[in-house]
């Protein structure tokens, strides 16, 4: 038999709540296990002491208060719908500002961005594009020039 | 075993063999014995009710109780609005005497245990109804019952097991040191 089971038997023994034939069967079980009297005693003594614990201290009975609970306890549970909205709203609150600084700084890196080194479009020299080149012009950006690829110099 | 059950139905019989406990049910949950008269009253009005309503009730003790638990929760709500306080109102334990330990280690344990499962103690315990009627009274599966007590009086025993190990350990330790000196 399962100690858990063992120990449920024995407690319902002990408050005289087993059926009688369930009872004979593990008395019967008790008698053949010696070696299971320990667990019989074990369960007789905490019966006892749960007992007498619960007509000892009648404060334990009290459903308004919460013995070994602190107190402030029931002052926390009035402030608990408040405290959470109040979390709940501190935590969109940071999201929309880390959303908008971070918004913000893309959109500085997008208006500035780093000039691109001066490029110069390689283009096959036989092929149509051939006479067209991209160039970076003084004052930024790009710019299509044709060239003559016998007579202008080399870009 | 639980008391003798009151016959169904005779309302005398059944104030007689349960307005002592029902008495006894209030001033353990509100702490003080003069003025759970009046929740006593009022308790057994709800059953004459019942009965004038010609409600067949099976356990009336278990009802009785299961009626009981609703006038203590209103009153504690009615108190908990305005503070109101029972006649004779008392908030230290019945007794006096030094506990013994292992009373006071049981103490420590049911009071860590949810409201529901003290309420199961104090039923099996303190008024000694019956798993069915603790049920009843309660409005749970009997099964509920039976595991929630097994469940707090193994956890009693595991603690009175933890305090028999360190009494053993301090006096091996204290022979130990007695030893020592000897020598």
């Amino acid at each position: 038999m399962k100690t858990e089971s063992l120990q449920a038997l024995l407690i319902d023994r002990q408050l005289g709540e087993l059926p009688t034939e369930t009872l004979e069967l593990l008395e019967a079980w008790l008698a053949e296990h010696p070696e299971s009297m320990h667990e019989a005693l074990q369960a007789e003594e905490a019966v006892h002491w749960t007992r007498a614990a619960v007509r000892c201290f009648p404060e334990l009975a009290r459903p308004d208060r919460e013995p070994g609970v602190l107190q402030f306890r029931s002052h926390w549970s009035r402030w608990m719908p408040l405290a959470i909205a109040a979390s709940v709203a501190a935590l969109v609150g940071g999201a929309a500002w880390f959303g908008y600084r971070s918004g913000e700084q893309s959109g500085l890196r997008q208006a500035h961005p780093a000039l691109a080194p001066v490029a110069r479009q390689q283009v096959g020299e036989a092929g149509p594009w051939a006479r067209y080149a991209v160039v970076s012009g003084p004052g930024g950006g790009l710019t299509v020039v044709r060239r003559d690829t016998k007579s202008s110099p080399q870009l | 075993m639980s008391k003798t059950e009151p016959p169904t139905g005779d309302l005398d019989t059944v104030f007689r063999e349960c307005a002592g406990d029902l008495q006894s049910y209030f001033s353990r949950r509100h702490g003080g014995p003069e003025g759970a008269d009046d929740l006593v009253q009022e308790s057994f009005l709800q059953l004459a009710r019942k009965y004038a309503a010609g409600r067949g009730i099976s356990s009336p003790r278990a009802y009785l109780f299961g009626i009981a638990r609703h006038v203590s929760l209103a009153f504690l709500r009615r108190r908990e609005a305005a503070p109101e306080r029972l006649d004779g109102v008392r908030d230290e334990p019945a007794s006096r005497e030094q506990p013994d330990p292992r009373a006071v280690a049981a103490r420590e344990i049911i009071a860590a245990l949810p409201p529901l499962q003290r309420e199961i103690l104090d039923l099996r315990f303190a008024h000694d109804l019956s798993y069915e009627e603790i049920a009843t009274a309660l409005g749970i599966p009997v099964g509920t019952v039976r595991s929630r007590l097994h469940h707090a009086v193994a956890q009693v025993r595991e603690r009175l097991a933890m305090e028999d190990r360190s009494v053993s350990e301090r006096t091996a330790l204290r022979f130990k040191t007695y030893s020592r000196d000897e020598n």
